[in-house]
C-alpha cells in the first residue's frame, strides 16, 4: 500500500481544543429547565434485613417532591452482566448487602434539600452476620448473602483442556505460587450521572454517562417495558470511564427514569465521590494459586490456576472476570494441558466490576510473578523462558484462540534490550536497583456476551464535508480522532472535513460502546466499510467528469484523481453534484454493519476463538529499593506493544503512557480498603492515585504487526497499555533485593517485612 | 447541613464572634480541613466565622532580631515563596513547599494547619525544631505566648481555649552555626500526607561533627507532635555519625507510641522512624 494520508500520522485530537479550554460538555454539567435533584440513602451496615422504611418525616420537608423505596420499582427490574447473575436492583428491598447499598432515593427541588431529607428517613434494620473475605464466604456455614447463591458462589468458570494431572506427574519441574490483587478505582473525573426527561408524547430521553448508550437503551426498554423506539439515550463526552461506566445501566438510570415519569419533570441523579467508591464499582480483587509444569528444556507442559474472585454484594462484571481470565491465560503461552478454575464469590463489600483490562490486570500480576518464579527455579533467564513459550502467529492455542498476528517476542526483546538486563547492579547507600519484566495479552473485543458488532452511517455533504455517525462514544480514549482518520483516509477527504456525531441512540447506529479495546478496530472497520461505500458512489460521478473508469480513480485529502495521471482531478463536492443533480438523483448516505470474525465460545468447555485479534505487550520496570525502609522508587517503565497498525502514534503513546501510570498506581498505592465491611478510604484524601511527582520515566515502543481483520491492520490497545506494569515492578523488586511481594499494592511495609524475614529477623 | 455564615474582617471581630457563639462557632480560614469534615458530615458547626477578610492576620514580617512573624491566616504558598522566609528560614520554605499541592497551598493557612493538629502533617515538626512561639488572643483582650513544645496537646488537639484565636507564629533566628534539614517520608504517593516527618536543627562544636545541641521535631508518627528530647539529650557531646546516632536512638526511642493508619502500621513506623531521624540529623550535618 502506498503511503497513507492519515493512518499512521499523529493527527491532533479533534476533541482537544474543546477539552483543554474547558468548553467541552459533559453530562454532569447539564442542567435542564425545571429539573429536580435526586439523592440516594445508603446503608450504614454491611448486611442487614430491612424491617421498615419510614419516610413520613422526610416527606414533610419543604421542597421534597417524592421519596422512592423498593415499592416504587416495577417487578423485574433486575440486571447484571452475565445473565445468570442478574441480581442488582435500583433500591434494596429485603436486605442491604454492603455499606452504601441504596435503600431509598429522595427527589427534591435542590440538592441541599435532598441531602437534608436523607437524615429524616428512618430505616429499621435487623443486623445480620456478614462475611467479607470471599474465601471464607465459600465455606460451610458462612452467612448467605443472596438466597440464589447458597455457597455465596455467584458464578464458577471451569475450563480444562488436555491431561493436566498427567502433565504435572511427568513434569521435570513444578512450581507453585499464591498471589492476590487489590481493589483499584477508575478515578474518573466525571461521576456517574443520569438525567431523565419524559416528553408530552410519552417518550423518554436519558442523558447519562454510559460507555455504551445503545446497551443502556436496550436494557431500559426490556426492563421497564418501554418500546425501544420511545427511548433516546444521549451521552455527551464521558469524563473518564475506564470500564466503570460499561455496565450501561446504573441504578440511578432507573431511578431517574421512574422518578421523572412520576413527577413529570426532569430528574437528575449523580454519584457523589463517596458513592463512586460504594456504588461505582472497582477493579475486582482476586486471589490466585498458580501451578506451572515444564519439561527438561523449559517448555511449558501445563498450568493449573485456581482463582477466587471477590464479587462484592452484587454481580456487576465480577462473574465475567472468571471466564475472561481463563481466555487470556490461554492466549499468550502454549501449553499441552490447561486448567482454570475460578469461583466468583459474594461478600458484604461494595461490588467489583470492570476496569481497563477487565480481570486481566490482577490476573497478569499473579501469573507473571509465577512465570518469573518458575524461570528462576529452573535456572533460566525469565525473558528467554517466556519467549520460548509464547504463542506465535498461525497458532490455535489450547483454549481455541486463533492467533492471526503476534509480536509478543519482539515486545520482550525490545524491552529488555533497553536496560542492563540480568546484570548484577551495584548497591549504594543501602539502595539497590533492579529490573523486572512482564508480558501480557488482551483481546480486541470479546464475543463474551453476544455478537461483536458495530455500525456506521456516513452522511456526505454537497460541499464535500462528511458527517460520520458512529455507534461508539468518546470517553477520552481518542476514538473521535482515530475514526475521523479512518473515515478521511477511506473517502479521501481532508480529516478536518470529517465531523463525528455520536452518543445519541435515536440518531446513531447500534453499537457495543467503548469497551474491550474494540473501538478503533471494530467501530473503525464499520467506519471504513461505510466510507468505502461513500467513496465508490463519489467515484461514479468523478469518473463521468474525468471520463475514465471508476476503478482507475484514487482519492486523497479532498481530491479525487486518476491514479495514473493525478493532475486529472475533481473535488468530492464536484463528484457529488454530478450524481446528485440529475434525474434519478443519488444522495450519498451510506450505512454499514460489521461483525468481527470471532466465535462464541463453546458454552460447556469454553473453547473458541472469542476475539478477532489479540494485542500483546511487555513492560520492563526499573526500581530502586531502600533496604532500610522498604521504600522503593519506580525509576522507569518501558512499554513495548504490538497493537497492529498504529492509526495515530501520538494517541497510542498517550494510551501507553497513561496505562503505565495507572499500572504504577495499581502496583504501589491504589487500594480501596474495606475493613469489616466499612469503607476505609472512599475519597481522594485517603485513597491515593499517582501524581506527576510519582511518575517514572516513561518509554513507549510501538511494534507494528498487521491484524488481517482490522481497518488498515489495526488492533486493540487501550487496555493492553496498563497490563503487566504491576508484575514488572514486583519482579524488579525481586531482582533488586530478592523478596517477592505477592499481593497488591506493593507497599514499603510489605517490602521491609519481607526483607526482615529474609534476613532472619 | 445548615450553618450560619458570619464574616469577620479582623482579629477583633473574630474574637467578638467567638465570644458570642461559644462552642457553636468555628473559625473558618482556608477551609481545607474544615470543609472536608463538613462535607462528610463528621462535623456540623452552627456558625462559621469566616476570616477571609481578616487582613490583619495575613502577613509575613521580619522581626528586628532577624526572626520572623507570620500571621495565622497566611496561606502555605505565600510562606513557601516568601523571599524573607527563604532567606531567614530555608527549612520553613522547604517544609511549606512540600505540603500537598499548589492548589491546596494557595488555600490552606498556616494557622489552620497548626490548630487542626492533624498528626500527619509537616509544619508542626519544623516549628518545634525552630522553637517557635504561638501568639494568641482571647475575647477578653488577654494575650498568651505558647511555646511550640506546649501547643499540641493531643490527637487533633491544641492548647487553644474555645474563645482563643491564634494570631501569629513567631520564630527567633537560630544561633550562629545551626544547620537544619527535614525529611518527609511517604509510603504511597509523594503527594500523600507524611507517614513520618522529621525536622532537625543541629549545632556542632567547632570540629563540625560533635553535637553541641540537636533539636528534633517529629510528626506523622504519634498522636501528638513533639520534640524527641531524650534523643536530643543522648546525642549531646557525641560525634554525629551513623553508628553513634543509631546507638543513641536504640536507647532513647523506647517511649515512641506510633499510630497505625492507612499509611502504615505502628510497627512499621517504629522500625523506620529511627532510620529517618538518623538520616535527617546527618543531612543537617551535611547542609551548608
Amino acid at each position: 500500500m502506498a503511503e497513507l494520508s492519515y493512518i499512521g500520522k499523529s493527527i491532533p485530537r479533534v476533541d482537544g481544543p474543546e477539552k483543554v479550554t474547558g468548553r467541552a460538555m459533559f453530562t454532569l454539567d447539564l442542567q435542564l429547565p425545571k429539573m429536580l435533584h435526586g439523592r440516594l440513602l445508603g446503608s450504614p451496615l454491611p448486611h442487614a434485613r430491612i424491617k421498615n422504611i419510614d419516610t413520613s418525616r422526610a416527606e414533610k420537608l419543604p421542597g421534597v417532591k417524592r421519596i422512592l423505596t423498593y415499592k416504587d420499582i416495577p417487578e423485574g427490574v433486575e440486571w447484571g452482566v452475565v445473565p445468570v447473575c442478574y441480581d442488582q436492583r435500583p433500591l434494596a428491598s429485603d436486605k442491604v448487602r454492603h455499606v452504601g447499598d441504596s435503600v431509598a432515593a429522595v427527589i427534591a427541588t435542590s440538592e441541599d434539600i435532598a441531602v437534608e431529607a436523607l437524615d429524616l428517613i428512618d430505616v429499621d434494620y435487623e443486623e445480620l452476620p456478614a462475611v467479607f473475605d470471599p474465601r471464607e464466604a465459600m465455606e460451610e456455614g458462612a452467612p448467605v448473602i443472596h438466597d440464589r447463591y447458597p455457597n455465596n458462589i455467584a458464578f464458577t468458570k471451569h475450563m480444562e483442556f488436555g491431561d493436566v494431572d498427567r502433565m504435572f506427574d511427568e513434569a521435570h519441574h513444578v512450581s507453585e505460587l499464591a498471589t492476590a490483587s487489590s481493589r483499584q478505582m477508575h478515578g474518573s473525573l466525571e461521576a456517574h450521572v443520569s438525567i431523565a426527561e419524559w416528553s408530552r408524547k410519552g417518550d423518554v430521553t436519558v442523558y447519562n454517562s454510559s460507555q455504551c448508550p445503545s446497551l443502556s437503551s436496550q436494557y431500559f426498554a426490556k426492563l421497564l417495558k418501554i418500546p425501544e423506539a420511545q427511548i433516546r439515550v444521549i451521552t455527551n463526552y464521558v469524563g473518564g470511564g475506564f470500564g466503570g461506566k460499561a455496565t450501561s445501566k446504573f441504578n440511578i438510570d432507573f431511578l431517574s427514569i421512574i422518578a421523572a415519569k412520576m413527577l413529570d419533570r426532569p430528574v437528575k441523579f449523580y454519584y457523589t465521590r463517596e458513592e463512586e467508591f460504594l456504588l461505582g464499582t472497582h477493579r475486582t480483587k482476586q486471589f490466585h494459586v498458580w501451578r506451572i509444569a515444564t519439561d527438561k528444556d523449559g517448555m511449558l507442559l501445563a498450568r493449573d490456576t485456581k482463582m477466587v474472585v471477590e464479587n462484592g454484594g452484587y454481580s456487576d462484571y465480577g462473574p465475567a472476570v472468571g471466564g475472561i481470565t481463563a481466555h487470556m491465560g490461554g492466549s499468550i503461552y502454549n501449553y499441552k494441558a490447561y486448567r482454570h478454575h475460578a469461583d466468583v464469590v459474594c461478600t458484604n463489600v461494595p461490588p467489583g466490576g470492570a476496569m481497563r483490562g477487565i480481570g486481566n490486570a490482577g490476573y497478569a500480576f499473579g501469573s507473571e510473578l509465577a512465570m518469573e518464579k518458575h524461570a528462576e527455579e529452573i535456572g533460566m533467564d525469565p525473558a528467554e523462558f517466556r519467549i520460548k513459550n509464547f504463542v506465535k502467529k498461525g497458532d490455535t492455542t489450547i483454549i481455541g484462540a486463533k492467533i492471526t498476528s503476534c509480536g509478543v517476542s519482539e515486545c520482550v526483546e525490545e524491552a529488555v534490550k533497553r536496560v542492563p538486563w540480568r546484570e548484577k547492579q551495584p548497591s549504594s547507600n543501602g539502595k539497590r536497583r533492579g529490573y523486572g519484566l512482564a508480558a501480557a495479552v488482551h483481546f480486541t473485543g470479546a464475543r463474551a456476551m453476544g455478537p461483536e458488532t458495530a455500525g456506521a452511517f456516513i452522511k456526505m455533504n454537497k460541499d464535500g464535508t462528511v458527517q460520520l455517525l458512529s455507534g461508539t462514544i468518546e470517553m477520552g480514549n481518542g476514538s473521535d480522532t482515530t475514526l475521523a482518520q479512518i473515515c478521511a483516509e477511506a473517502i479521501g477527504v481532508r480529516v478536518e472535513d470529517v465531523r463525528i456525531i455520536n452518543g445519541d441512540t435515536a440518531v446513531n447506529p447500534y453499537g457495543w460502546g467503548v469497551r474491550g479495546s474494540r473501538t478503533t478496530t471494530i467501530d473503525g472497520e464499520a467506519t471504513r466499510l461505510a466510507s468505502v461505500q461513500a467513496r465508490n458512489m463519489l467515484f461514479k460521478g468523478a469518473a463521468e467528469l474525468l471520463e475514465c473508469d471508476p476503478n482507475d480513480l484514487d482519492a486523497r485529502e479532498g481530491k479525487i484523481f486518476v491514479t495514473s495521471s493525478p493532475e486529472r482531478q475533481v473535488t468530492h463536492s464536484e463528484a457529488y453534484m454530478k450524481i446528485y443533480e440529475k434525474e434519478g438523483s443519488e444522495a450519498v448516505y451510506t450505512a454499514s454493519s460489521y461483525d468481527s470474525p470471532s466465535e462464541t465460545p463453546d458454552p460447556v468447555t469454553g473453547y473458541g476463538n472469542w476475539s478477532a485479534a489479540y494485542a500483546y505487550g511487555a513492560k520492563v520496570a526499573e526500581v530502586e529499593v531502600d533496604t532500610e525502609t522498604g521504600a522503593f522508587e519506580v525509576l522507569r517503565v518501558i512499554s513495548t506493544n504490538d497493537c497492529g497498525t498504529i492509526v495515530n502514534p501520538a494517541g497510542a503513546q498517550g494510551q501507553l503512557d497513561g496505562g503505565a501510570v495507572m499500572g504504577v498506581g495499581y502496583a504501589m498505592m491504589e487500594d480501596f480498603e474495606v475493613e469489616d465491611g466499612m469503607p476505609v478510604n472512599p475519597n481522594w484524601l485517603d485513597y491515593k492515585l499517582p501524581t506527576t511527582q510519582d511518575l517514572p520515566e516513561l518509554e513507549a515502543v510501538l511494534i507494528e504487526t498487521e491484524n488481517p481483520s482490522g481497518p488498515f491492520g489495526a488492533k486493540g490497545l487501550g487496555e493492553m497499555a496498563q497490563l503487566g506494569t504491576s508484575a514488572a515492578i514486583g519482579n524488579a523488586i525481586y531482582d533488586a533485593v530478592g523478596v517477592r511481594i505477592t499481593s497488591l499494592p506493593i507497599t514499603p511495609e510489605k517490602v521491609l517485612t519481607a526483607l526482615n524475614e529474609k534476613n532472619g529477623e | 447541613m445548615a450553618f450560619r455564615h458570619l464574616p469577620a474582617n479582623s482579629a477583633d471581630e473574630t474574637l467578638a464572634a467567638l465570644k458570642e457563639h461559644g462552642e457553636d462557632g468555628k473559625v473558618f480560614a482556608g477551609g481545607v480541613a474544615l470543609s472536608i469534615l463538613m462535607k462528610s458530615r463528621v462535623y456540623e458547626p452552627e456558625v462559621l466565622i469566616d476570616i477571609a477578610g481578616a487582613g490583619d492576620l495575613d502577613f509575613i514580617e521580619g522581626t528586628e532580631n532577624g526572626g520572623l512573624r507570620i500571621g495565622a491566616k497566611t496561606v502555605h504558598r505565600k510562606i513557601e515563596t516568601s523571599p524573607l522566609v527563604q532567606e531567614r528560614f530555608p527549612l520553613l520554605a522547604e517544609i511549606f513547599h512540600n505540603v500537598a499541592t499548589i492548589r491546596i497551598r494557595n488555600q490552606g493557612t498556616v494557622g489552620g494547619n497548626l490548630c487542626f493538629a492533624e498528626p500527619a502533617s509537616d509544619p508542626p515538626g519544623a516549628f518545634l525544631a525552630l522553637e517557635a512561639r504561638m501568639n494568641t488572643k482571647k475575647a477578653d483582650g488577654s494575650e498568651r505566648v505558647i511555646p511550640a513544645a506546649e501547643f499540641w496537646t493531643g490527637y487533633y488537639e491544641c492548647a487553644l481555649d474555645e474563645d482563643e484565636l491564634l494570631c501569629s507564629i513567631e520564630v527567633d533566628p537560630l544561633p550562629d552555626g545551626f544547620r537544619t534539614a527535614c525529611t518527609r517520608f511517604t509510603t504511597r504517593s509523594k503527594e500523600d500526607k507524611p507517614c513520618v516527618s522529621v525536622s532537625t536543627a543541629v549545632l556542632t562544636e567547632e570540629d563540625g561533627k560533635t553535637a553541641k545541641e540537636v533539636r528534633i521535631g517529629l510528626g506523622g508518627v504519634e498522636a501528638v507532635f513533639r520534640r524527641l528530647t531524650a534523643v536530643e539529650e543522648g546525642l549531646r557531646g557525641k560525634e554525629l555519625n551513623q553508628e553513634n546516632i543509631d546507638a543513641v536512638l536504640a536507647d532513647t526511642l523506647d517511649d515512641l507510641e506510633p499510630l497505625t493508619d492507612i499509611r502504615a502500621s505502628s510497627d512499621y513506623r517504629r522500625q523506620v522512624t529511627p532510620v529517618l531521624v538518623r538520616r535527617t540529623v546527618l543531612k543537617a550535618l551535611g547542609a551548608s
